[in-house]
């Protein structure tokens, strides 16, 4: 243990090496056995906090993992994911096809690896869109007051109104197939369900930085850098962000985790990227259509869905036990 | 009477609110590039008698006409006319109306099923807090919160239904078929994602109001431990417990949505997956504004409870 080390010692020690010119920063589990002579930031002490979580070390690994099979699939995959074998419709698993085929004999593991790119954009782009407009509002909104306060906040009372899932329903229903005549290979239709998740996912999170912005505001350090003349948009840049940053992380990443799942059910209804692109929403539901007689059609995407979603929900919660530990539920 | 200004201007809010909701949804119905009158005649398309089905829809009139007929006809309950071939120009209402009890009962069901399962465990965990049993049940709660129910749905599909065949995987709500082995597997996989959450939120909420000092205090004049949780602790949960309303209605929101598809329970979530695929745009809107509108009462009750319960929040 780290803490229980007299300061003294580990104190002597990293003089010992700035004197022998180890001044570079230190290895990363070398500075967790030097916590004590470290300045403690919360940056710091979250992070140092976050890699002891194992689920959550174990989530993030799986989600980098399945990033980097998304990005680099034309190199993992082993048949084209589009091109339909009329001599194995319905296959089940085989050396060739490793995860069986589908109704029209389309290898499952290839349509795996590029169907895990359309929850990943979508989710990933779709929640840092949201997330800096999420932030933006509420803290405007927030920190200025008085009418944009109240301006800001009866927008958002009318967009909380809207389940988000019922209107990323409806605009991809009556815009989708618009989308998918300028966009090459499903391309249009990922952007507009970007831009749809982008704009439907931030109504709770300007509330949540509202909030912060409301009681950081009336803090003496805010007080203090008003009165050394910082102007607003200074103290909003320099003074609020940096002190709500962790938080919004937490809330951004459990915003992940719901578009994945919205992206993935809006799939599962035909609404995201059409036939014959891969998407694993899609798969599961045409593998139900045939559940009577291929179990793989449902397994393998069903189970890859369940891990990717695992991973997230582990790395968010592990994000939040760092960030705020008294949050721990 | 602080309580009747506060509920009457919650009142005018919502109001307000629903009016700007059907809006939107009329201006994105509008503002689509999709054109029903073409989608219908497909290949048939001839120009009198597409301007003549024009003319029924009202769609050659003024938007602001067309804008008022659609309020107009809200008013008086009429969410539009079905765009889809086989149902054209049936009222919306008339085939949604049959799946609005369906999805209410299955929703009710699972909601009952979650409440009774998942505050309890979440009581347990938090009274015998870092013990086994609290590791062992959260452990359990968190994999059935985060393992999403449309993965959950189909997994259980092939290994209970079609490996096993223990249950059916689909009739519920079926004319004539109102089983109880039909409701099981639907009723008690909507229920898993909110029993997780239950759970995980309870323990939190109890474990904070254990933590307060009136709790302390009760515990030092020698109140029995068991008037303590019951009597004190317990009535505290309640109002935090109003604070997770919303998501809980967004759950079973989507949950319906799959539940319902999964299954071919011909509840209103099934219907309009069923006219996404027919393109009756119609009726995706009509749910959009049913939902909405159902969002809205909700937040507008538990305004008004949080009201009643807690004083402050009427200023």
């Amino acid at each position: 243990m780290a803490q229980d080390r007299l300061p003294s010692r580990s104190l002597s020690h990293s003089e010992a090496e700035i004197e022998l010119g180890a001044a570079e920063p230190l290895a990363a589990d070398e500075a967790d056995s030097f916590a004590s002579t470290q300045i403690s930031s919360p940056t710091r002490d979250a992070w140092r906090r976050f890699r002891r979580n194992k689920a959550a070390i174990i989530g993030l690994t799986v989600i980098v993992l399945m990033m980097i099979m998304a990005v680099f699939a034309p190199f993992m995959h082993t048949s084209d994911p589009t091109v339909p074998d009329p001599n194995v419709i319905n296959g089940g698993p085989s050396p060739i096809h490793w995860f069986g085929t589908d109704y029209v004999g389309r290898d499952g593991y290839s349509r795996i690896v590029y169907g895990l790119r359309v929850p990943l954009i979508v989710g990933f782009i779709g929640t840092a869109i949201t997330v800096i407009i999420g932030t933006l509002v509420g803290l405007i909104a927030g920190y200025v007051g008085r009418t944009i306060d109240s301006l800001l906040s009866r927008f958002t009372d009318i967009m909380f109104a809207f389940p988000g899932f019922i209107l990323a329903l409806i605009v991809v229903s009556l815009f989708g197939a618009a989308a998918d005549s300028f966009g090459m290979g499903g391309a249009g239709r990922v952007l507009l369900l970007t831009v749809v998740f982008a704009a439907v996912g931030w109504p709770p999170l300007m509330r949540f930085v509202r909030s912060l912005a409301l009681t950081m505001k009336e803090q003496q350090f805010v007080e203090a850098a008003r009165t050394a003349g910082s102007r607003d948009w200074g103290i909003m840049r320099r003074h609020l962000l940096p002190n709500m940053w962790g938080l919004v992380l937490v809330q951004g990443a459990f915003i992940v985790v719901a578009t994945i799942s919205n992206e993935t059910i809006l799939s599962i209804f035909g609404l995201t990227v059409q036939q014959p692109n891969p998407d694993l929403g899609s798969m599961l539901f045409f593998g139900v259509q045939n559940i009577d007689n291929s179990y793989w059609q449902v397994v393998f995407p069903g189970v890859v869905l369940a891990i990717l979603i695992l991973a997230l929900t582990f790395l968010a919660d592990g994000i939040r036990d760092a960030v705020d530990p008294r949050a721990r539920g | 009477m602080a309580l009747l200004t506060f509920t009457v201007r919650r009142f005018l809010a919502m109001i307000l609110i629903l009016w700007i909701v059907l809006t939107i949804v009329f201006a994105m119905a509008r503002l689509s590039p999709y054109d029903p009158i073409a989608q219908i005649m497909q290949q048939h398309y001839q120009v009198a008698q597409a301007a003549q089905i024009r003319h029924e829809f009202g769609l050659d009139q003024p938007m602001w006409k067309q804008y008022l007929n659609y309020v107009g006809g809200l008013l008086h309950g009429d969410l539009g006319k079905s765009e889809s071939q086989q149902t054209l120009g049936q009222p919306v209402w008339s085939l949604l109306q049959h799946g609005v009890p369906v999805t209410m009962k299955l929703g009710f069901y699972a909601l009952v099923l979650s409440l009774v399962v998942g505050l309890p465990v979440g009581l347990l965990s938090a009274i015998k807090q870092n013990s086994f049993v609290d590791h062992g049940s959260q452990a359990i709660m968190m994999v059935l919160y985060a393992v999403p129910v449309f993965v959950l749905v189909p997994l259980a599909q092939v290994v209970i239904g079609v490996q096993l065949r223990w249950l059916p995987v689909t009739g519920w709500g079926a004319p004539g078929v109102l089983g109880f082995k039909e409701a099981i597997l639907p009723v008690t996989l909507y229920a898993a994602g909110l029993t997780g959450y239950f759970a995980k939120s309870y323990r939190s909420f109890l474990l904070e109001v254990l933590s307060q000092d009136y709790i302390r205090t009760a515990r030092a004049k020698g109140l029995k431990a068991r008037i303590i949780l019951y009597i004190h602790a317990v009535k505290n949960t309640l109002v935090p417990l109003a604070s997770i309303v919303g998501p809980v209605v967004a759950y079973l929101i989507t949950g319906a949505f799959v539940i319902e598809t999964f299954f071919g329970i011909p509840g209103i979530g099934y219907i309009t997956v069923e006219s996404i695929f027919n393109s009756d745009y119609s009726v995706i809107e009509a749910t959009t504004l049913l939902l909405a509108a159902f969002v809205v009462l909700v937040n507008f009750l538990t305004d008004v409870v949080y009201a009643l319960v807690d004083p402050r929040v009427r200023l």
